[in-house]
């Protein structure tokens, strides 16, 4: 469970993705109009460059938002000074989102150009998810009917926008069945 | 020509004088009349509109009923804002906080915003999770806890991966009739309502410290560090302690690295650094030296990148502003060396332009001189800058203009404000008048000239190129006379890669936000019950595992 869970289909970034991201800074930033066209040419291997790093775990940034939810948060903090058996957890519909950056540093010529930075905001609507706690983890017992939405952005300009499933997790066996108490949230028994 | 020069000047006085009559009889705008005495002005006449408005101001009709005024909601508990919100539909995160779990820090829309019913209104609601513990006395850490309580736990850590042990605070037990329990300082106690949250003045300089801590007494100390000397490197009692105003703070203030062995020996049995984050400014945009004192905390490297930018200044920074960064940790700041500014060639041939050009040019550091650049015998011409700082660069203001437009490429710079200071030109100044006299008979015929020059030389090219064209078919070659469009290189094409340029990636992970889709009030409020009290449930788990 802790391989992580990806997009169903990777944000594969093409190169005219960063021919446009380059375009776009170029406007802003003089130093580039200069060194557009030889980057222009080697904009695939930009591209190529930005998808090894843009390892997309959907689950790690799940587990950011679920953190932040009290209940799971002291979950965490208790299970990480005090040995006993995992928590579970089961959270409502929910929506996890979350803004990272892309930074391509450039070189021409050894010298180093400013930086590039895209944002890429993840939204995932959760249907439900069961998680589980121990030791000051957040383990994944199940998720059912999430999707994300992925978009590469340079400032306000959409560069990509991906929704997809997830892969990797099992659909949650307690999805038919009310949370205990009719509540959106319950922490109520060990496995 | 002195005829013309007043004939131009008294067309523009009556210009300007039948202008001035208009303005003056325009009535005043209605923006300037209050919005409830708007409507009954712009009726008679007493104000009017320059332009087609539209009003904003609120109208008793039916677009004003569709929509309602958001309440401010900040500061109250969640259950407090949900009955202000009652029309609205709440949807609510969360984030860690100082306040009281459920309090409400932050709103959007915010006041005096209207929506329409059953909008959605974002509310982010405190955790609570960096409230300070409850102090427990050692007498009473042996108490046995009440069935139900949970301990708290201290300072939760956002990541959750690898999450450090915490030491467990026990919490004070219920408010029962036992004579033990005076003596356990609840949370948050009555002495507490007139104490203030300390300030953190880690990292802060000695007399900013002071103006930060000025309702304490402030007791100074000096410690050699490797911290800058003057800078705070450690607080008795440290942020977010809460102590009586006038009660004294301790401040350990650095005296600078250690010169001697002794100081060293005395550095090394001190306590371990501190941990305490700062939030990184924004020094983009600012020159070096003013980053590098408005960042004194931090060890600041620098970078010089090609950028059009002005020499010195600082266009970027890693990591970037508002990141929460160790005081003592290396901020990289990338400093334009102003080697990639754009030409401009207008005007450059004009003395105003040439001479602010070679300001420009002194101002901007150092810049690649042609070899050819030799001035005429007899002029005086300043050095050609070399060194890198602005402050260190020697005005250009005695190059002759021809001297700086031949002579320098820096003379097509842009012209910036500075340039065109008056001392930046004396020389210029003295001969303007007599040159202008000279030149202004010859404007009118150059002038004429110029569409019969035009279209000579637009003649002469295309008998070229028919020339040429004929010269090249009768010797068996073809010439391409189309104009090549020079399309951008089609990635499958097989380029061979630059080794010139170099790419390196890397992500940068920012945080996360949940939000709940709440379905009904009743629901909501079973989660806000839920998530206020889930120690009990957590509780209730041990209970029937145990």
């Amino acid at each position: 469970m802790d391989d992580g869970i990806k997009l169903g289909t990777p944000l594969d970034i093409s190169h005219d993705d960063v021919e446009r991201a380059l375009l776009e800074y170029a406007k802003d930033e003089p130093a580039f109009s200069d060194a557009h066209v030889p980057l222009r040419n080697a904009a695939q291997r930009a591209a190529a460059e930005l998808n090894r790093v843009l390892d997309v775990d959907v689950l790690e940034m799940l587990r950011r938002g679920w953190a932040t939810v009290p209940a799971v948060s002291r979950a965490i903090q208790l299970s990480a000074v005090k040995k006993a058996p995992p928590v579970i957890i089961r959270l409502d519909e929910h929506c996890v989102s979350s803004t990272s950056h892309l930074v391509l540093g450039i070189d021409v010529a050894q010298k180093p150009l400013p930086e590039l930075r895209l944002a890429l905001e993840l939204k995932a609507d959760v249907q439900s998810a069961t998680l589980a706690v121990r030791e000051g983890r957040i383990e994944l017992v199940a998720l059912a009917d999430a999707s994300v939405v992925a978009r590469l952005k340079y400032k306000s300009v959409l560069l990509k926008e991906h929704a997809s499933g997830v892969n990797g997790a099992p659909r949650d066996p307690f999805r038919n069945q009310p949370a205990a108490s009719e509540r959106r949230t319950s922490v109520d028994f060990y496995i | 020509m002195r005829a013309k020069r007043f004939l131009t000047t008294l067309g523009f006085a009556v210009f300007a004088a039948s202008m001035t009559a208009v303005v003056a009889q325009q009535p005043r705008p209605c923006s300037s009349v209050p919005p409830t005495e708007r409507a009954a002005a712009r009726a008679s006449g007493a104000c009017g509109d320059i332009a087609p408005i539209i009003d904003t101001a609120p109208q008793n009709g039916d677009a004003a009923s569709a929509s309602l005024p958001v309440s401010s909601v900040v500061g109250l508990a969640f259950d407090d804002a949900k009955g202000r919100l009652t029309r609205f539909q709440l949807r609510r995160s969360y984030r860690p906080s100082a306040e009281p779990g459920g309090t409400v820090l932050e709103q959007q829309p915010a006041p005096p915003a209207r929506l329409p019913a059953g909008a959605i209104v974002r509310v982010v609601l405190s955790d609570g999770t960096l409230r300070p513990p409850p102090k427990v006395a050692a007498s009473e850490i042996d108490e046995p806890r009440p069935a139900r309580a949970a301990p708290p736990v201290q300072q939760p850590q956002p990541a959750v991966a690898n999450v450090p042990p915490v030491a467990a605070v026990i919490e004070p037990p219920p408010p029962a009739s036992t004579s033990r329990e005076a003596s356990v300082q609840s949370d948050p106690p009555l002495a507490d309502l007139d104490r203030l949250a300390v300030p953190n003045v880690l990292g802060m300089s000695e007399k900013s410290a002071r103006t930060r801590l000025g309702r304490y007494r402030v007791e100074l100390r000096e410690r050699p560090s490797s911290a800058p000397a003057g800078h705070v490197i450690d607080q008795d009692p440290k942020a977010p302690a809460r102590a009586t105003p006038g009660q004294s703070i301790r401040l350990i203030v650095s005296s600078g690295p250690a010169n001697n062995r002794a100081a060293a020996i005395a550095q090394k049995a001190l306590p371990p650094p501190i941990s305490e984050t700062l939030e990184l400014a924004n020094v983009a945009n600012r020159s070096f030296d003013e980053a590098n004192s408005a960042l004194a905390e931090f060890r600041v490297r620098r970078v010089e990148v090609a950028g059009a930018a002005p020499n010195g200044l600082v266009i970027g920074q890693s990591p970037a502003a508002g990141s929460m960064v160790q005081p003592g940790s290396a901020i990289t700041l990338q400093v334009s060396d102003g080697s990639l500014a754009a030409p401009v060639t207008t005007g450059a041939n004009t003395p105003a332009a040439a001479t602010s050009a070679a300001a420009t040019a002194a101002a901007n550091g150092p810049v690649a001189t042609p070899p050819a650049a030799t001035p005429p015998a007899g002029t005086t011409v300043a050095p050609t800058p070399a060194v890198t700082t602005p402050s260190e660069t020697t005005p250009a203001a005695e190059t002759p203009p021809a001297a700086a437009s031949e002579t320098s490429p820096a003379a097509s710079a842009p012209a910036t404000p500075e340039a065109t200071t008056p001392e930046a030109a004396p020389p210029v100044s003295t001969t303007e008048p007599s040159v202008s006299e000279v030149q202004q008979p010859a404007e009118p015929s150059l002038t004429a000239l110029m569409p019969v020059l035009g279209v000579g030389a637009l003649l002469g090219l295309a008998l070229a190129a028919f020339w040429l064209a004929r010269r090249n078919r009768s010797s068996g070659e073809m010439i391409d006379i189309e104009p090549t469009i020079n399309l951008p290189a089609e990635p499958d094409v097989a380029i061979a890669p630059d080794p010139e340029i170099r790419f390196a990636a890397r992500v940068e992970v920012g945080d996360a936000q949940i939000e709940f889709i709440a379905t009904s009030d009743t629901a909501d409020a079973d989660l806000d019950d839920e998530l206020d009290s889930e120690e009990a449930t957590i509780e209730h788990s041990g209970d029937r595992h145990g």
